[in-house]
């Protein structure tokens, strides 16, 4: 476990599947995280992310599929103190100091840095000896994700840090993340931003529908992505055809509308004109959501096309 | 396990307006009943009766608040976080069970210096230690079997089965009327009460006899069966939710 090695492996999943009743919430996913990494997991609501989460820190089971970290079943990482979590859901306990709170969580660890450090790093220096209940949103988030890092673990794993937070304590997080991650710490977050995962992830894992539709770089990533949406009145056009237009990622048709995802909206609108399907054309920017979509096409064989054989 | 412990007991006496509920209801209790079923002039065995059973009844009492504290720290997300550090359950289960013992303390402390300030009970030193210290033990099988019901029950569930549990237990455990007043075919189920047994150990304490074996053994039984609960419930708390 204490190895250096660089290519040491710190996550991995193997077709792992965990289902709510009918729902496969988790779909077969493989994951191979190393030592050192900021990896993102990205996906839209409902994507899976923050069961992925459950099932790599032992709150979850998975159905089927096998989860290691450090090589080890999840609940044995937990134990030792080689992981650290920020949750989603939950709030903070009333009654106690910033300190206190940190501090206890930081005995808990065997070999945890000293407080001041953790406090230093996540900018509570000055609120130190506040009741946690007294916090605003942006300072009782700092406070959990100095919970996360207090005991030193070697895997930091933060499920939608910055959800909720205002742009000033986006920023103060993700400051403190990377002097965390400086150490040589390996650090997975889940985020619904494409932006954020691009600036502050090495790697990003794009997931949807409970499986892993790409990973890479992010420019890997944006390269994947639509950017814009151009739509048009479908009229006597089919949809195959548009499919296959320059630039365009997807199609999908609703309510009598194609709504063209592309990484190069002017060839797509100019080769529309040549074929004289300009009607009623608009195009927008593409929103994460867009991009899932095309992600979500070039990954499955039937497409999310409505109504398109009429 | 200490500093959890230190941790919870400090979130505990924080709380002003829990801690004043904690005494004002067992000695509001213990107050208003020793003067509507004690007769003019008691004797000090009936003034130690009535005050051993309305410690007794506090301590339960403050059992099911620490049943629905229990249930709060799940709801709010404190029991995952524990889960996500490297505390093992059984030393989170401890922990907490010692902290709601310390809880106990109040009714206990209360209805004693009551009894013996107000009421003027009369027991020599050793007894009335080695009362309140067998109560004080005798609650454990309690304490754990709430801590169990706490980690398993949403708050609203907790205060309502706690509270359902709390009168089932002390009726049938011969905490408000003796057993022998029961009827015939509850007293075999009453005698394996912890509630019954709790009541019989506190008795036997103050009248100065040495606990039967079959208390000690039957309370040993339930703080098993507890401590095997709230573990399960501790862990599977984590799971869901």
């Amino acid at each position: 476990m204490t190895s250096t090695h660089a290519e040491e492996i710190v996550v991995r999943f193997t077709d792992v599947v965990k289902s709510y009743g009918p729902v496969r919430a988790v779909n077969g996913i493989n994951l191979t995280i190393r030592r050192g990494e900021c990896v993102a997991l990205l996906g839209p609501n409902g994507a899976g992310k923050s069961t992925s989460i459950g099932l790599m820190l032992g709150l979850l089971l998975p159905d089927s599929g096998r989860i290691e970290i450090f090589g080890r079943p999840p609940e044995q990482a937990m134990r030792s103190g080689q992981v650290g979590a920020l949750l989603q859901e939950g709030s903070l306990i009333p009654r106690v100091t910033v300190r206190e709170l940190v501090g206890f969580i930081r005995g808990t660890y065997p070999s945890a840095p000293p407080l001041e450090e953790t406090l230093r790093i996540a900018n509570l220096d000055d609120l130190a000896g506040r009741r946690v209940d007294k916090l605003s949103g942006g300072q009782s988030q700092r406070v959990r994700f100095a919970i996360a890092m207090a005991g030193g673990s070697d895997l930091v794993v933060l499920d939608e840090p910055t959800a909720a937070l205002d742009v000033e304590s986006r920023r103060q997080l993700w400051t403190a993340m990377r002097a965390y991650a400086a150490r040589g710490k390996t650090i997975l977050f889940s985020t619904h931003y494409l932006e954020e995962a691009d600036v502050n992830a090495d790697r990003i894992v794009v997931i949807g529908d409970g499986s892993v539709l790409a990973e890479g770089t992010s420019d890997d990533i944006k390269s994947l992505v639509a950017d814009r949406t151009v739509s048009i009145v479908l009229g006597a056009d089919d949809p195959d055809e548009l499919r296959a237009l320059p630039g365009v990622t997807s199609v999908t048709v609703q309510e009598g509308r194609a709504h063209i995802a592309t990484i190069d909206s002017d060839a797509t609108v100019l080769a529309l004109a040549a074929r004289g399907a300009v009607r009623g054309l608009l195009v927008s920017g593409a929103g994460i959501e867009e991009a899932f979509v095309a992600l979500t096409e070039r990954n499955r064989p039937g497409p999310v096309r409505e109504g398109s054989h009429r | 396990m200490y500093a959890y412990l230190r941790l919870e007991t400090l979130r505990l006496l924080r709380d002003g307006g829990f801690i004043i509920m904690s005494l004002v209801m067992p000695v509001t209790i213990y107050l208003l009943f020793s003067a509507l079923l004690l007769s003019d002039h008691p004797t000090n065995d009936e003034l130690v009766t009535s005050m051993v059973g309305m410690a007794g009844f506090g301590a339960l009492g403050s059992v099911v608040n620490s049943c629905v504290g229990v249930a709060e720290d799940k709801d709010i997300g404190w029991l995952r976080q524990l889960r996500l550090t490297p505390l093992s359950p059984v030393a989170v289960v401890v922990g907490r069970g010692l902290c709601a013992m310390g809880l106990v303390l109040l009714p206990l402390t209360a209805v004693g210096l009551l009894g013996w300030l107000v009421k003027g009970v009369h027991l020599d030193a050793a007894h009335w230690a080695g009362t309140f210290l067998l109560m004080w033990i005798g609650i454990i099988p309690m304490i754990l079997i709430g801590l169990g019901a706490g980690y398993l029950l949403s708050v609203q569930k907790a205060h309502t089965y706690g509270l359902l549990g709390y009168m089932v237990l002390s009726a049938i455990g011969g905490m408000w009327v003796t057993i022998d007043r029961l009827p015939g075919w509850v007293q075999p189920a009453s005698k394996i009460t912890p509630t019954f047994r709790f009541g019989q150990l506190s008795r036997d304490a103050s009248a100065g006899h040495t606990p039967a074996i079959a208390t000690v053994a039957i309370l040993a039984g339930w703080a098993v069966i507890g401590a095997a609960f709230a573990l399960y419930s501790y862990r599977r708390s984590g799971r869901t939710g």
